[in-house]
């Protein structure tokens, strides 16, 4: 089983607020549950979520830094050529002073550093987020955090996914499925996680705005050529569930499955323990409990992933 | 001796009506004044007008390297007052009525303007993608 | 130069209901003799404000195209296949790579962020860099005679955050803009980028929670962006009534920072209802108990804005 390489499942939706972690954090819980070894990723670096709904407390696993400029004011001879090459004009230069590094404007290139004629540019660097890892409930996470005020958030995902790489080209660390959450939205850090992916299933809600936002990621996740199916969260939302799901026929795309509005996903969502980790057993007979099963069970079958 | 630098809203010159921006004015109005006179006045276009980004800070450069030691602006964003105040610039702040150029130095002679030290509109993007720039901001 | 005061709504949470609280403030505002409101829509990534706010007259719809991301290009004449871009690692984005089939090097279009170190490095000029389509903005004057503008990013072009400036850029060419007291921006989900890009500029934020851990989590963490722009902000708890294990805790936070709060939402129906009819709620159904609860805090928007 281990030989293999493990089943990367991204989760993402583009709406904001559809139950992406909820679906993430219980689809890594129910693979557990039938003796998988799991890795979940907390994509969303601006706002990880997912331990809070696993109840796991955070252990730093490294901090992420970004590049700074920094001027050696004795080499520098002045030339310019830095802020000159500089696209980002994030090097503030006038006549006889040496250049002054406008940082929040630096995209991290590097180019002044490669360049200089005197060597008069080092690297220094600024933390800008920190990655996390746990364990709870036998499920391993990992997640990326982004400082509030920083901008750079791709450079957070990409400190995940090089650790990512790490672990799963390890026989003796490697998981059987790495289940990834994604931030709502469809821009580039969303867009390197789907990469990653082997299957993409986005999740939705039945309503005017679930349904834009569907099929703006389903056209990300087929620009970048990826299979998906979709789950329908909030599935007894009233109002347009009917004009909703005749869309999702018009336009072909698959479901997986749908799970109800149900105050067992509110509690559960809120006292950070799985509704399919039911350690007391007082979910097994609600619909919400029904739908993750029956989602799992779709799951196996479209996807080729071992019982 | 005090050069100072106005944004100016077509080819500067002391009738002509200040700009409200300053990374993007059309032109810079110079003037040098000493011992409460105006010795010189001279025009400078403003290389930075249509830059995608990063205007701030070229208009800064501009400014600086034309020997300007003060600046009056209407509106500034934090790229352009860092880059003034790490060129050591004092900043005043003008009414933001597109005044003519003349009127604005008056009152700047007659101590009326006061400096400014921080922005007073939200970052202004630079155009870069990427995701590296900032939000515009002053609308 | 007459003040138009610039509202952003956030909620670092996806999903809370930035979108349907907007839209009714929004009606109430114009329904409001004091002011000349107009929207916005930042979230560029997933824009929705439209469908509650369809153009009036389809043919009177402008949309202008952004150019705003840079990206380098390889042009395979000036090659001489040296190998230093890979070898020498000109990309710190690791855009570039070397195509064995073609044996010359390849761009990740996704990957690449226009820095021009390519252009530069090269030694035989073979990169060029050029500002390709990242989006376009669409502005008109609604059904409920509201000027909407929003921008929507090209998929793959990886500039949400400078298309939210051109779009606050934007409005000012709007024709009514001069008559205009009031801009709503209807923000992205995040903390990232886009939303310190529709932070920027704003005179005041209205922060959208929910009384769940993750409503609360994003919410400190939207708080501490708006504060580092010094920025005056209210918090609307949306769902307040929430059965919810994590109501007490919430409400002692709440409780603890004396933030303020400009009303709260009941959850109800008719919100969503509305939704499905594409109508704000306080159109659909003006006399419910959500609607009533919008107007209290547009009430008390206003006392905080003067």
């Amino acid at each position: 089983m281990s030989i293999l390489k493990p089943k990367i499942i991204c989760v993402t939706g583009g709406k904001g607020g559809t139950g992406k972690t909820l679906v993430a954090v219980n689809l890594a819980t129910i693979f557990k549950n039938h003796g998988k070894k799991v890795l979940l990723i907390d994509g969303d670096v601006e706002n990880p979520n997912t331990y809070l709904l696993l109840g796991a407390k955070l252990k730093s696993l490294a901090n992420v830094e970004f590049f700074i400029p920094k001027i050696n004011n004795e080499k520098c001879s002045m030339c310019g050529l830095c802020a000159e090459n500089c696209l980002s004009h994030a090097l503030l230069k006038v006549k006889d002073i040496p250049p002054i590094p406008m940082l929040n404007l630096c995209s991290g290139c590097k180019l002044c550093y490669k360049i200089c004629p005197d060597n008069a540019i080092e690297k220094d660097s600024k933390i800008i987020g920190t990655l996390y890892e746990s364990e709870k409930n036998e499920i391993k996470l990992m997640l990326g955090e982004l400082k509030p005020s920083e901008a750079r958030s791709a450079v957070i995902v990409k400190s995940l996914m090089q650790h990512l790489d790490r672990i799963i080209k390890n026989p003796n660390v490697m998981p059987d499925v790495v289940i990834i959450d994604t931030a709502p939205g469809a821009h580039c850090d969303v867009e390197e996680l789907i990469q990653k992916a082997d299957i993409v299933i986005p999740v939705t809600e039945p309503t005017r705005f679930g349904l834009l936002d569907l099929t703006r990621i389903i056209e990300l996740i087929t620009l970048l050529n990826k299979e998906y199916r979709a789950i329908v969260n909030r599935a007894s939302l009233p109002g347009y569930k009917e004009e909703f799901s005749l869309e999702l026929k018009r336009r072909d795309i698959e479901i997986l499955g749908e799970i109800p509005l149900s105050q067992e996903v509110v509690e559960s969502y809120c006292q950070g323990t799985p509704l399919m980790e039911d350690p007391s057993g007082i979910y097994t007979s609600s619909d919400a409990y029904h739908a993750f099963n029956q989602i799992y069970d779709n799951l196996l079958k479209w996807s080729d992933i071992q019982k | 001796m005090v050069v100072i630098a106005i944004p100016s809203a077509s080819s500067g010159g002391l009738s002509d009506k200040m700009d409200a921006r300053f990374g993007r004015c059309q032109s810079f109005t110079f003037v040098t004044i000493n011992k409460d006179q105006i010795k010189e006045v001279k025009t400078v276009p403003n290389p930075a007008k249509d830059e995608m980004g990063g205007a701030g800070i070229l208009a800064s450069q501009t400014v600086y390297n034309e020997g300007a030691n003060e600046v009056i602006v209407g509106f500034l964003g934090p790229n352009a007052i860092n880059s003034l105040k790490s060129l050591n610039m004092k900043v005043f702040q003008a009414p933001n009525n597109n005044l003519p150029i003349r009127e604005v130095v008056d009152m700047h002679m007659n101590g009326k303007l006061s400096i400014i030290d921080a922005a007073n509109v939200g970052r202004h993007h630079g155009g870069r993608g990427g995701g590296g720039g900032y939000g515009r901001g002053g609308l | 130069m007459k003040k138009i005061i610039k509202i952003g709504i956030l909620s670092g949470k996806g999903g809370v209901g930035k979108t349907s609280i907007t839209a009714s403030l929004g009606i109430i505002a114009q329904q409001d003799h004091e002011f000349k409101p107009a929207l916005v829509d930042c979230d560029v990534d997933a824009p929705n404000l439209s469908i509650l706010f369809p153009p009036r007259s389809p043919d009177k719809v402008d949309k202008k195209e952004i150019t705003g991301t840079l990206k380098s290009t390889f042009i395979e004449n000036a090659c001489i296949k040296c190998r230093s871009c890979v070898e020498e690692n000109y990309c710190e984005f690791d855009a570039i790579s070397w195509n064995q089939v073609t044996d010359f090097p390849e761009i990740d279009y996704l990957a690449c962020e226009g820095c021009g170190a390519c252009k530069v490095l090269c030694p035989e000029h073979a990169f060029e860099i050029n500002p390709v389509k990242s989006g376009e903005i669409i502005s008109y004057v609604s059904k409920f005679d509201l000027a909407l503008t929003y921008g929507k990013t090209i998929l793959g072009s990886t500039t949400s955050g400078k298309l939210v400036s051109d779009v606050k850029e934007y409005i000012k060419n709007l024709e009514s803009y001069s008559d205009l007291d009031l801009i709503l921006i209807d923000g992205p989900p995040g903390i990232g980028c886009p939303v310190i890009a529709t932070v920027s500029g704003l005179d005041y934020v209205i922060a959208v929670t929910e009384p769940t851990p993750s409503g609360l989590h994003d919410l400190k963490r939207a708080i501490e962006v708006i504060e580092s722009f010094q920025i005056p902000f209210g918090i609307v708890i949306n769902k307040a009534d929430l059965q919810s294990p994590f109501q007490a805790q919430f409400k002692q936070f709440m409780l603890e920072n004396n933030y303020v709060i400009l009303g709260k939402i009941n959850y109800s129906e008719d919100i969503p209802i509305a939704m499905s009819h594409a109508q704000p709620v306080v159109i659909e159904n003006p006399k419910s108990e959500a609607s009533r609860a919008i107007q209290i805090i547009f009430q008390n928007l206003k006392k905080n804005i003067s």
